[in-house]
């Protein structure tokens, strides 16, 4: 994993016009310039190889990540080590780390890179100093998040609805 | 206090919210009422009303499949809310404002149904109370996102108990350590104890805590199959202790019967198909032969003893059904060692015979081969002659559902042309018998019967008997293929002759 110095990067990319793109990006559309500036120091840009874990289940949800590039797994860990796949994600702007919003603050899942990638890490604690000083903007991005996080939920309970009517065996009732 | 104002403060989604609050919250709000099977809203509708349970079952589907008013329809996937104050349609508060669900009163309903244009009024007027509405909402969201792929687990890897331990686990933090919760996947681990862990989610949904409650909900949807399989081991229980333990004035007949109906309502509780019963003789007193699963593991008693599931669903839910009287078996003498198997069998009065072999056991296992085969025959013959059904299964042993059937021994063929007057052979086939009955489809098939008379000359010797028998076992083998495809088939009642 490659950090990138979030102020000089800041510089650069205030510069070359990039962070104007990571500020349409999820859930940064919906600052306001003030508070993205704000916001912007604290912003790490951070590279990931291919099998690089980002986010680790059941770790302290301490961050709030938006995936710029490349594909993630979230993956859910057994206690005998088994992994399974419960989401990919591949979207540039969604939102990683979600359980930084929720009690209790604890990653449910872990996410991992499968391909070479990028994501911005924005630590959850700057967001809610933000957020202390404007309930307006803290409704605002916890609604954007609640949007994404509920078209996510209806994929994966597509995702299982396909998974069930493709087994093998459908229920039905008992005939002769 | 208002009403409306009481079930908001009862509500665990409104538990941050001040009384100033909810009294602003329940002006929009009116109790409303939904009958069984009745929508309370539809997949992608407009989302316009924010419901908080008061009583009643919501079954939630993921589909638009049978989306009606009908109850019992499919709407595919369901999860369900029975937790009073439990919120149901919170996509009034989240933009595109569409339902992500199919919302149906199981049972009579009544909720507290809040307008969502005014709660989201009431956010843009009281960003305050907007956070805390998000906040809520998101762990909703949050919860229900672990539920689904909590519930991917246990569909992948079949396995409600891995499930469950997950939802324990990814809940460690917040649950009492004292909680019941966490004993529920030893009770799961045990066949003997499942019924503990059901009485003690059922406990909690009403007496726990919050977390509690609201896992134990997720937890019986979790294991809905769990609860059919510990149903259906419960009847398997009862049906063995109605036989081996009945009063010594119930004759082998009547305990036949009484087995056969009791089987009938248990297998009435699963998914099967039975297909050609117009096929059936219409009078008793004929030879049925059919192929022999193994037993699931699942339906071991406590006793090691395995009631065989295939024969049984012969004999109940096809024979029973038409002729009324359940028939009689050729079964294998139980080992000396096998108590259980013994006192069950013993009070059916069925013929025995040794493994492998149609021989009677009335004779001395040392006796000399013809004699045995003579006494067998006229034992069964006798029976067929009495006008009873006899039920061989000619492989002499058992296998699975992908391996069936085995190489057939002669004897039933060999009774088949001694019995006077001539009895039918009617070839039954059966498949998924050996798997779990609550997550397979259980499939017979009945054959055209036939005569030997009609195959084989009456003068045929033994050999001609032996190629005869090992010609029909392929054509029977296929017969056992079409029943395995009719298992994994979908399947309309058109293509069935109902019985």
């Amino acid at each position: 994993m490659v950090d990138h110095c979030p102020s000089d990067q800041y510089c650069r990319d205030m510069a070359t016009g990039s962070l104007e793109q990571v500020r349409q990006m999820g859930l940064l559309a919906v600052l306001p310039v003030w508070a993205f500036s704000e916001l912007a120091p604290s912003l790490q840009v951070k590279s990931y190889e291919t099998s690089e874990q980002m986010l680790d289940q059941h770790g302290k949800a301490t961050t709030v990540s938006l995936l710029l590039a490349g594909d993630v797994d979230a993956l859910i860990s057994f206690e005998d080590g088994a992994e399974f796949i419960v989401e990919s994600i591949n979207e540039p702007g969604a939102l990683l780390g979600w359980s930084a919003f929720r009690p209790p603050y604890r990653y449910t899942a872990s996410i991992r890179f499968t391909s070479p990638g990028s994501a911005i890490a924005i630590p959850a604690a700057a967001l809610y100093d933000i957020f202390a000083r404007s309930p307006e903007l803290e409704f605002q991005v916890l609604q954007e998040a609640a949007s994404e996080l509920a078209q996510r939920l209806r994929n994966a309970q597509r995702q299982m609805q396909r998974a069930d009517t493709t087994a093998p065996n459908v229920t039905a009732q008992g005939h002769s | 206090m208002s009403a409306a104002t009481e079930v908001l403060a009862g509500a665990p989604f409104f538990d941050p919210f001040s009384q100033d609050q909810l009294t602003l919250i329940a002006q929009d709000a009116h109790t409303t009422h939904f009958e069984s099977g009745q929508t309370l809203f539809d997949l992608d509708q407009g989302a316009d009303t924010l419901h908080v349970l008061v009583s009643g079952i919501v079954a939630l589907g993921f589909s638009h499949e049978g989306a009606t008013d009908t109850p019992g329809i499919s709407i595919g996937e369901q999860w369900t809310i029975a937790d009073r104050g439990r919120i149901v349609g919170w996509s009034a508060l989240v933009p595109p404002y569409a339902y992500n669900a199919t919302a149906i009163a199981q049972e009579p309903v009544t909720t507290l149904a809040i307008n969502g244009v005014t709660l989201r009024e009431l956010a843009a007027q009281d960003p305050g109370m907007g956070v805390l509405l998000m906040r809520q909402v998101l762990t909703v969201i949050g919860n229900r996102i672990r539920e689904t792929r909590i519930r991917r687990v246990a569909q992948r890897y079949d396995d409600e108990v891995l499930a469950v331990e997950l939802l324990i686990e990814e809940n460690s933090e917040q649950l009492s350590v004292s909680s019941p919760l966490r004993k529920l996947p030893i009770f799961l681990r045990n066949r003997l104890t499942i019924s503990d862990a059901f009485d003690a989610i059922e406990l909690l949904t009403v007496h726990g805590d919050e977390i509690e409650r609201s896992l134990a909900e997720v937890c019986l949807d979790l294991m809905t199959r769990m609860r059919r399989e510990l149903d259906i081991f419960q009847r398997l229980q009862a049906i063995y202790q109605q036989v081996a333990a009945a009063d010594s004035t119930r004759s082998p007949a009547q305990l036949r019967d009484d087995c056969s109906a009791a089987f009938c309502d248990l297998f009435h509780e699963t998914d099967y198909v039975i297909q050609g019963m117009d096929l059936l003789p219409d009078t008793p007193g004929q030879l049925f032969i059919m192929n022999h699963l193994t037993n699931d593991d699942e339906n071991l008693l406590p006793n090691g003893f395995r009631l065989t599931i295939d024969t049984h669903f012969v004999a109940g839910m096809i024979l029973f059904r038409k002729y009324g009287q359940a028939p009689v078996r050729v079964i294998r003498k139980a080992n000396p060692d096998e108590y259980a198997h013994q006192m069950y069998y013993d009070r059916l009065g069925y013929i025995y015979v040794y493994r492998g072999h149609v021989d009677p056991v009335g004779l001395a296992k040392g006796a000399d081969e013809r004699e045995r085969r003579r006494d067998f025959l006229l034992q069964a013959s006798s029976c067929l002659d009495l006008g009873e059904n006899l039920v061989i299964c000619p492989e002499g042993n058992c296998c699975d559902t992908e391996e069936s059937p085995l190489p057939f021994k002669a004897g039933a063929f060999r009774l088949a042309r001694f019995a006077q007057p001539e009895p039918l052979v009617v070839p039954i086939t059966v498949a998924n018998f050996d798997k779990r009955l609550s997550r397979n489809r259980l499939v017979a098939q009945i054959h055209k019967p036939f005569r030997m008379s009609e195959v084989l000359a009456p003068d045929a010797n033994e050999t001609e008997l032996f190629a005869w028998v090992n010609a029909f076992q392929h054509q029977y083998a296929d017969w056992v293929a079409q029943t395995r495809a009719l298992a994994s088939r979908p399947w309309t009642q058109t293509d069935f002759h109902l019985g």
